[in-house]
């Protein structure tokens, strides 16, 4: 509870001052709860007195007793609403500032820390989680909190009046926080095997639909189907078993309070029987002690959605402290050269790269060959800072990477990968992305030459037309060629480029090539090089098997020699001379 | 809501159960009202309020007894509907069309049937008993007030008018600014999906500062909107909710006032007042769950929806099949009403023949591979294998004679043995040897720490994509199908894998009904028949030699694929 309250605070920033404002509000709000239980003692004051002692009770006491009944309530709306009003503030700055805190962070996080699951991951938090917790999240600290405030008046109200039942109070109180607390650590561990048998559903319900085609080739009777529904029929009854244990618990908090009220029914009359209080008194106890732990009794029914609030909150703090990296100040890029000094690297605990050093020439083309696995995707993905070497250096230009700032680096780099995102937006402000001040008249040149032009003016709204769902109504070719557009529209010095083994129909490879073509031109260009053709025509070649250089060298010179590249070549020649 | 069907007996428990726990609720205050009289009758004998505090204790242990009895009931009900649908919908999606299953992605389907479901069960195993009971609560004690004394009664309802006189002030320029903050939140989720998707783009193009003040502004607006409209109705709600559980106020005064006339006794008026203190909270908290009311209906009207999406119709019989030609007959085929991507399609390809199917993307070539492989029932026409049509075959026979050869190999998250296994669950360690080293992945697979006990990782994530082509074509030759097709099968295998993969293909398909799809055509040259497809109609049909001297679109296709070798990108 302490702690769900601090990391609350702690994710408001400057708003959290509203949350406190919200809960002095709120406990302005229990003193007029209060002074509606004033209304009811002095009414049954009245009457008993009325009773006992024969004092007639008059009109004007029917007036004082609706006038403090009626103040109870404006009271209660005034603070209520100002707490309300506190909370809404509070709640939603905090959905926003969040939001704007995550974004703003993920400009300077690592791009290799983007993967397309984790991009899934952060969105859905940035819209899902963030806006549950601006319904959630005050409010139930709100609830918590001022039940157990709503009470504490009342015994400050009944302490002066009668210190015994007070202290009954108090100890119900206590015993029921104490209930509260021991449950806490119950459900804190079964909530965490629930999330243990929630994900282990989700992977088997992910697996079955994967393989449903293979399912249905094989026949039902398969052991994923068996599996599947044991882990469906295993998350039922371990959610059932946290309820098992959730509802004695809760059965055993309502009843301290309800046990709370027999006693002081039960000691007010005892004292009442043995001349230590008035009738009056006993009456009036007896009464209040079904009014005094209302509020208490809704706090703990929070319970059950706290779970979901710390959820929430874990994930908003996990996402705030994303690693971001460390950037320099320089902007220009002087030479477009890159060059790796003995650099070493890791993803996990193997070191892929060991003292590796290399030199892509200014306006050259340098072509990555190797297996799969032999480190190509990584060593450009260190050249362009989606990932920091552990140690070592990799210059861009005459500067060590991390001398730039970050967002200028990259600005100097065009990449075409496999995967591309179009933006839901015009096509031509998706092409213009990276030049907005370019004319139209560039815009469409740019588009001609990478073979865009034709068929974009086939389409409905030529470059007017809005991609839906990045692009979906266009052929993958023609994303490609979009996607080339963007980069060549872009003045940048170096094209990283992971050459697609894809085929395409024969007409959008050709048009591809030919955009390709276009792009490269007057570029350093590095290429994770698949087809023969390319790799020939590289001004360099460098070789790399499990993270090592094993030969660098042009075409001419590495083919005589023994090697990995002259079998590889053999066997790139073998598949692409393939016929059925 | 024929979704709680089947479990009619328990609702009905579980409610039956809340409610006498509410009658019970009752007890207490009868009994107070019982002490309160005894002791204004100065009853100083203990013994006679023994019974009236017993009762009091044993009211409200009653009380929460059955209501958490009844929350046990509906919480098993719950999680009983909520695995009866996942059971239900995991068979539903065996049982339609492939194709039916691809309209979603596989994280949309296990999203739905894991996360989404959960959230009936905050609907049925809370709100039954609570709103129940919370609805009940006051219903009862407002009657018990009305007989023991109406115009207590009276006095007590009167909060409600006054009430939903500030709540009609929450209404006022409802629509507009519902609609504004609907559209706000609409358009801040949808930019934050696309920056969050776009960011490596963004970073790429330096757009980091004006992207994100795109985000910044709908974010803004989005707070703009949604505090605009709390705050503008703050007020009204908090009188409402204030204002209505504040009974005191009137039923105070009445019954001071009727005490002083005389005109009720004291045991009542104070039963009546804590009564009346009680009535109305509960209705409060019922209010709160109106929400997820709401959202199983939702949920609701999603299953509904996927439970009626046709099954895929197949025979029940295994037939009898003597050759393996396959034959379209005037197939027309469309994914949505009204746009057919085949057209009347008629063509053969013969037992012991390679068919080659080449186009443009999007003219429907991979459609005919898919409809062959039992993905969809054909829309129009037919579809033979041998004299038979393929609907009337059992989908298990479909899958028996057709093995469908694609980019995408799915592995379960098993060992290698397991996943080779599926295809012939009685292979014997011979024949799995066999056709791994047919499939070029004998000598990886020996090569693994645990060789064929090696378990693959999720969607085999242990291994590389062309390590997982092997072991799928491995599983090919283990079931042998007749019939074979090849839908751009080594297009995105890796560079260095696609030649042993293009060896193993050819193994596979010696002597078997070969239909392949293909974009490189001088991969199919010598193929013994070229269909040409073009916006889901056969346009061209021969040989290679043929088609060059037909000179028509298999021709020009040609040219372009000839001219494309010839361009060097660098």
């Amino acid at each position: 509870m302490r702690e769900l309250i601090k990391t609350l605070y702690e994710v408001s920033g400057s708003y959290s001052n509203k949350i406190t404002k919200m809960l002095i509000f709120d406990i302005f709000k229990g003193v007029f709860e209060g002074v509606s239980l004033g209304a009811i003692l002095l009414c049954l004051t009245k009457i008993c007195e009325n009773i006992f002692t024969n004092q007639s009770i008059l009109m004007k006491d029917v007036y004082i007793v609706f006038i403090i009944a009626a103040i109870s309530v404006v009271g209660k709306i005034i603070f209520g609403y100002l707490a309300d009003k506190n909370k809404y503030i509070a709640s939603y700055n905090l959905g926003a500032e969040n939001r704007l805190y995550i974004g703003d962070r993920l400009k300077n996080v690592n791009m290799g820390y983007f993967s397309t699951n984790s991009l899934g991951n952060i969105a859905g938090a940035l819209s899902t989680v963030i806006g549950e917790l601006e319904t959630i999240g005050v409010f139930i600290i709100e609830q918590m909190l001022v039940g157990t405030i709503q009470t504490l008046i009342m015994v400050i109200f009944i302490l002066p009046y009668d210190f015994a039942t007070a202290i009954i109070i108090l100890l119900t109180l206590i015993v029921g926080t104490l209930v509260n607390l021991f449950t806490q650590k119950s459900t804190d561990q079964l909530t965490e095997r629930l999330l243990g048998l929630k994900l282990d559903l989700s992977e088997k319900m992910l697996e079955y639909v994967n393989g449903i085609g293979i399912t249905k080739a094989f026949g039902k009777d398969q052991n994923t189907v068996k599996e599947l529904n044991e882990s469906i029929t295993k998350s039922r009854k371990g959610f059932l078993a946290v309820e098992k244990i959730l509802v004695p618990t809760q059965f055993l908090f309502l009843l301290v309070f309800k046990l709370g009220i027999c006693v002081i029914i039960f000691s007010s009359i005892i004292r009442y029987l043995s001349g230590d209080i008035e009738v009056t008194k006993a009456i009036i106890l007896i009464v209040m002690s079904f009014v005094v732990f209302s509020g208490f009794e809704l706090a703990g029914s929070m319970q059950s959605i706290k779970g979901v609030a710390v959820r929430n909150l874990n994930t908003v703090i996990n996402l705030r402290n994303l690693p971001v990296i460390e950037e320099g100040e320089m902007t220009e890029v002087d030479k477009a050269e890159i060059s790796m000094n003995n650099i070493s690297f890791s993803y996990g605990k193997e070191n892929l790269f060991n003292n590796l050093s290399m030199l892509v020439p200014d306006g050259k083309t340098t072509a990555l060959v190797g297996f799969s696995g032999s480190g190509k995707t990584t060593l450009c993905n260190l050249m362009a800072r989606f990932w920091d070497v552990n140690s070592g250096e990799v210059k861009v230009g005459n500067l060590n990477i991390k001398q730039y700032k970050y967002d200028e680096l990259l600005s100097n780099f065009s990449f075409v990968f496999q995967d591309v995102y179009l933006f839901d937006d015009t096509i031509k402000n998706n092409i213009k992305f990276g030049n907005p001040n370019a004319t139209d008249e560039e815009m469409i040149d740019i588009a001609k030459k990478a073979q865009c032009h034709d068929f974009i003016m086939k389409l409905p709204k030529a470059y007017d037309t809005v991609l839906q769902e990045g692009g979906s109504n266009l052929s993958g070719g023609e994303r490609q060629r979009i996607s080339i557009a963007r980069a060549m529209l872009k003045p940048s010095k170096f094209v990283i480029l992971d050459e697609a083994t894809s085929s395409v129909d024969p007409e959008n490879e050709k048009q591809l090539l030919i955009a390709l073509k276009n792009l490269l031109k007057g570029k350093t260009v590095i290429v994770i090089a698949h087809k023969l053709s390319t790799v020939k025509n590289a001004d360099q070649i460098v070789v790399l098997k499990d993270g090592v250089i094993k030969q660098v060298g042009t075409h001419s010179e590495l083919v005589s020699k023994h090697g990995i590249y002259k079998d590889f070549i053999e066997i790139r020649k073998q598949s692409e001379e393939w016929v059925v | 809501m024929d979704i709680l069907k089947g479990h009619k007996s328990k609702i009905f428990a579980a409610v039956f159960i809340a409610i006498i726990g509410v009658g019970f609720g009752v007890i207490p205050y009868f009994s107070v009202a019982a002490i309160i009289n005894n002791l204004v009758a100065k009853n100083t004998n203990l013994n006679n309020y023994y019974p009236y505090i017993f009762a009091v204790f044993l009211g409200f242990l009653a009380s929460i007894l059955f209501h958490e009895i009844s929350t046990i009931i509906s919480h098993n009900l719950a999680y009983r509907i909520i695995e009866d649908k996942r059971k239900l919908l995991a068979d539903k999606l065996s049982k339609i069309s492939m194709g039916e299953v691809e309209r979603k992605s596989s994280g949309q389907w296990s999203q739905f049937m894991v996360e989404t479901l959960d959230k009936m069960e905050k609907p049925i195993a809370h709100v039954i008993p609570e709103v129940i009971a919370n609805i009940f609560i006051p219903i009862v004690l407002i009657i018990t007030i009305f007989i023991m004394d109406w115009r207590i009664g009276i006095a007590n309802l009167l909060t409600i008018p006054l009430g939903l006189l500030f709540s009609m002030l929450m209404m006022r320029g409802y629509e507009e600014k519902s609609k504004r903050y609907q559209e706000a939140a609409k358009a801040m989720n949808t930019t934050m999906v696309e920056y969050v998707n776009g960011i490596k783009v963004i970073k790429a193009f330096n757009k980091s500062a004006s992207s994100f003040g795109k985000f910044r502004k709908t974010v803004e607006e989005n707070k703009n909107a949604m505090l605009d409209w709390y705050l503008s109705v703050c007020f009204s709600m908090t009188a409402t909710m204030e204002t209505i559980p504040s009974t005191m106020v009137f039923v105070l005064p009445a019954s001071l006032y009727f005490f002083m006339k005389g005109s009720v006794e004291v045991g009542t008026l104070i039963m009546c007042i804590l009564l009346s203190y009680a009535s109305y909270k509960p209705l409060i908290k019922a209010m709160s769950h109106m929400e997820t009311i709401a959202n199983i209906k939702v949920v609701f009207e999603e299953i509904k929806k996927i439970m009626e999406i046709p099954n895929l119709k197949r025979g029940e019989e295994v037939r009898d099949i003597k050759s393996y030609d396959v034959e379209f007959k005037d197939v027309t085929f469309a994914y949505e009403e009204s746009k057919n991507v085949l057209n009347n399609i008629s063509f053969r390809a013969n037992e012991n023949e390679l068919t080659a199917i080449v186009g443009n993307s999007g003219s429907g070539k991979s459609t005919i591979t898919k409809l062959i492989a039992g993905f969809w029932n054909v829309s129009n026409g037919e579809i033979l294998i041998g004299k038979t049509n393929l609907n009337e075959l059992p989908l298990k026979q479909n899958m028996e004679l057709v093995s469908y050869v694609s980019q995408e190999n799915f592995l379960f998250n098993k060992t290698i043995l397991e996943n080779l296994k599926m295809a012939k669950e009685d292979a014997s360690m011979d024949e799995i040897k066999e056709a791994c080293e047919k499939a070029s992945c004998y000598n990886f697979i020996k090569s693994l720490p645990n060789g064929y006990e090696t378990i693959v990782g999720k969607g085999g994530a242990n291994l590389s994509g062309g390590e997982k082509q092997r072991i799928a074509i491995a599983r090919c030759f283990l079931k042998n199908s007749p019939i074979v097709l090849l839908d751009e099968a080594t297009a995105y295998s890796d560079p260095d894998n696609e030649s042993v993969i293009q060896q193993s293909i050819d193994k596979l398909i010696k002597d078997k009904t070969v239909i392949m799809v293909a974009h490189r055509l001088s991969t199919i040259v010598n193929a013994n028949k070229i269909i040409v497809v073009d916006n889901g109609e056969v346009i061209e049909e021969g040989t290679h030699k043929q088609l060059l001297e037909l000179n028509g679109r298999y021709k020009k296709m040609w040219d372009v694929y000839t001219e494309s070798k010839e361009i060097e990108v660098i």
